[in-house]
């Protein structure tokens, strides 16, 4: 995920497991309510299911785990945050199962910083940074990444 | 130039390059032909022409050059050679390597033009030599005479152009009583020089109506006459040869805009199917009766969409036609390339993906499937090899074999391979058919030495993965001394299949049912059961079964009543234990995401008439996993027998 120096982003902001995540919003496609889902065999637990996006196949992700934030609970707040990846294998469109969509908003940038790697829970290389809202931490996701390390983890065939 | 007109012309000059390979592999069969001569330069004046439009200055010089040389086979002046049919291969290959000039193309047309015209004035050279002559008649028609015509004054004009031997033809000559004093009944026969041309004599006869034969007889040499070439106006049509270039009319459409296209149709066909769906359950019958009508125009839109995909297997073959002929030249082999099944239809990303393994298959039975003549006619054969290639449609499969008659694979020296690498055990008995089959292993055809001694391997692990990627399969057969066949089979088309809905512990699945043979009650006895019971007596035949449950993760503790498909691929037969049917349904495949490509039990997805998404099961993985549950049962057995 690239940022832009300078100018401010826009991001939206959701939900994941109690934690605050910051999207940047030229990602994201659309906000959805929870759709049918279809489990897919002995899939990762990161996409395990796969859900109708008008027309098109698209799995769905849990990032929980990834991150080491706490499961999520299925609620009438939940929404899917269908996000297009720009990766090395080219556009991968994901649906991003949120606890919430809370807002947008814009964020100079400058103001998110880097991870230190003490003193946190966060896997700091799937992280771009996080940036201080409200005495809280949100977090931004390094989006390209988590999809590039799933996409060549080669499945063991136990699991 | 803009992007786009320069893609428009690399089309073109694509869809040109083909024709003129295809006028000349005909003229290489026969060095007459004066409509592979016409066809031939027809092609170069349009590319001649496109390329100057387009700025490629190198290009248009070129094709202008060596069409120039052209004309002269094109006029008869100089006689087409095996030496000008090589050349104008390479000129062939040349033309899309002109779009990006640079010294190299240069140097290349160069060479090419040189060679080219040394073929035309080393002839010119030979015929000025032996002073070749041609006959020449005419017959004056109409009320020439009455209009004040003197033949005595043609005569003389004919005699300083050359001509000789002149002699009256007074066959025609009616009675005295029928004569018509303003007729001339007299025609007159000559020889003329042959470089008389057809211009000359025009301004000869420009004011009268005359009956004109120009023989091309070289009567220095004393060969028989020629048959008289065909005025140049009229030669496009004079030789009727095999339909080249069909003429419906047609338009040029962008793939990408034909692949949105069938997407398009496919969501259509989706959407309509949850209209059926919901109108059924509204038992409205006016939304029935909507509903109705919009599934039937769905179904002729998706038939006539997939229609615009396919492509005849032809356009295919006509580049193996060329890469035979090449072949022949380099491996110095005599080869007939037969195609079958020229019409036979094809989807377009089909056609693209089989190019590959095909040459692949072409290359190899050329290069150590057909024996050298002398080899050939010791071994009591034709001098002259044979690759026949040919596609059938047979159910919703395509079948397109690759046949030649060469030396086949050598059974003993694959066997042997095959246990050194240790893919058989050496007491192992293996049918012929399973040996010739492992000359698709990866591991198999990467020993150069296989290569060698069997002829065969060489990429065939590149063919066996890529028709796995079309959800094909590949066999092979071979007779030790008469040859070897190939045969790919293929699912008619990729984007929409027939689907067998079926449910699996409330989760629901498809798969194509083209491959699905029967279904049968599971017997209660089999309703839970274990491994070593895992096969049925389906009618006197063996078949084992997985339990679909197990192969998708699902709960396996099922005890309930199920049901058995039997599916079929290449002559093997599997069950497969669902828990029930839902129904037949029309499949528009959608490619699984990245994410999920490694997944093997699954090739595909599609969206139900309720907008929720099914997988399509593998059937490969499903033969293969049948396959483990039979050598799990046989082996026990065979250890106690």
């Amino acid at each position: 995920m690239t940022m832009h120096s300078g100018a401010e982003a826009t991001f939206l902001i959701i939900v994941i497991g109690g934690q605050r995540l910051a999207i940047n919003t030229i990602m994201i496609r659309e906000i959805l309510d929870p759709l049918p889902e279809t489990r897919v065999p002995s899939a990762r637990p990161f996409a395990p299911k796969v859900v109708n996006i008008r027309g098109t196949v698209v799995p769905q992700v849990t990032i929980n785990d990834i991150l080491n934030l706490p499961t999520s609970e299925r609620t009438d707040k939940s929404r899917i945050v269908v996000v297009t990846v720009t990766t090395a294998r080219g556009p991968v469109q994901i649906a991003l199962l949120a606890d919430a969509v809370l807002s947008v908003s814009s964020i100079p940038a400058g103001t998110i910083e880097p991870l230190s790697r003490v003193s946190h829970n966060w896997p700091s290389d799937l992280l771009v940074g996080l940036y201080r809202d409200n005495d809280a931490f949100v977090i931004v996701p390094d989006l390209e990444q988590i999809i590039m390390r799933n996409i060549a983890v080669k499945r063991d065939p136990a699991s | 130039m803009s992007n786009e007109v320069l893609l428009i012309f690399l089309e073109e000059l694509r869809e040109l390059k083909e024709q003129f390979d295809t006028s000349l592999l005909s003229l290489r069969k026969d060095f007459t032909d004066q409509s592979s001569i016409d066809g031939a330069f027809r092609a170069l004046h349009t590319i001649k022409g496109s390329g100057a439009m387009c700025g490629l200055t190198q290009l248009s010089e070129f094709a202008h050059a060596f069409e120039t040389l052209f004309d002269e086979f094109r006029k008869g002046n100089a006689p087409v050679n095996q030496e000008v049919i090589r050349l104008s291969f390479e000129a062939s290959d040349l033309l899309p390597d002109l779009v990006n000039p640079s010294d190299i193309t240069a140097a290349r047309s160069a060479a090419i033009l040189s060679g080219l015209a040394n073929s035309v004035h080393a002839d010119e050279g030979a015929g000025a030599g032996t002073n070749l002559t041609k006959t020449f008649s005419f017959r004056l028609k109409g009320k020439v005479l009455e209009l004040g015509a003197n033949p005595a004054l043609i005569l003389q004009e004919l005699r300083e152009l050359g001509a000789t031997e002149i002699e009256a033809d007074t066959s025609a000559v009616p009675g005295l009583d029928d004569l018509d004093p303003e007729t001339c009944y007299i025609g007159w026969h000559m020889k003329l020089p042959a470089d008389v041309d057809e211009a000359a004599l025009n301004t000869v006869f420009l004011f009268f109506d005359v009956d004109k034969d120009y023989g091309s007889a070289p009567a220095a040499s004393g060969t028989p006459a020629q048959p008289a070439r065909p005025p140049a106006g009229a030669s496009a049509s004079s030789h009727p040869k095999a339909p080249a270039a069909q003429a419906e009319a047609s338009i040029r459409v962008g793939t990408s805009k034909l692949d949105s296209l069938v997407d398009q149709v496919g969501e259509l066909v989706i959407a309509e199917a949850r209209l059926s769906e919901l109108a059924r359950l509204s038992k409205d019958p006016n939304l029935l009766a909507l509903a109705e009508q919009i599934n039937r125009l769905s179904l002729g839109l998706r038939d006539t969409a997939m229609s615009i995909r396919m492509v005849p297997f032809g356009t295919l073959a006509s580049r193996f036609e060329r890469l035979v002929a090449d072949l022949c030249m380099t491996l110095s082999k005599d080869v007939t390339f037969e195609v079958i099944g020229r019409e036979t239809e094809l989807d377009k990303t089909m056609i693209e993906k089989l190019a590959d393994p095909l040459v692949h298959i072409i290359r190899n039975s050329m290069d150590h499937g057909i024996e050298p003549a002398e080899i050939r006619t010791a071994n009591g054969k034709k001098a002259t090899g044979s690759i026949q290639i040919s596609a059938e449609h047979i159910g919703s499969e395509v079948i397109v074999t690759v046949k030649d008659d060469g030396k086949g694979l050598d059974a003993d020296r694959i066997h042997a391979k095959a246990i050194e690498k240790g893919i058989l055990s050496p007491d192992e008995a293996v049918s012929q058919d399973r040996l010739f089959n492992l000359i698709f292993e990866p591991a198999f055809s990467t020993q150069s030495q296989v290569s060698e001694l069997s002829g065969r391997g060489v990429g065939m692990d590149v063919v066996k993965k890529t028709i796995d990627g079309l959800r094909g399969k590949v066999d092979v057969q071979s007779t030790a001394g008469k040859g070897t066949e190939i045969t790919l089979r293929l699912p008619l088309t990729l984007a929409i299949v027939e689907g067998l809905l079926i449910e699996v512990d409330h989760e629901k699945y498809t798969i194509p049912v083209s491959i699905v043979n029967e279904i049968v009650d599971l017997p209660a006895d089999k309703y839970a059961g274990t491994t070593s019971s895992d096969f049925l007596n389906v009618r006197g035949d063996f078949v084992p079964f997985v339990r679909l449950r197990k192969v998708l993760g699902c709960p396996p503790l099922f005890t309930g009543p199920q049901v058995l498909i039997v599916i079929s691929a290449s002559g093997e037969h599997v069950g497969i234990v669902v828990d029930r049917i839902i129904g037949k349904s029309q499949t528009v495949i959608k490619q699984m995401s990245p994410l999920h490509e490694d997944i093997t039990q699954i090739s595909g997805a599609t969206i139900l008439g309720d907008g929720t998404v099914a997988l399509i099961l593998d059937p490969i993985h499903l033969i293969e996993a049948g396959r483990e549950v039979r050598h799990a049962i046989m082996s026990p057995e065979e250890v106690s027998a």
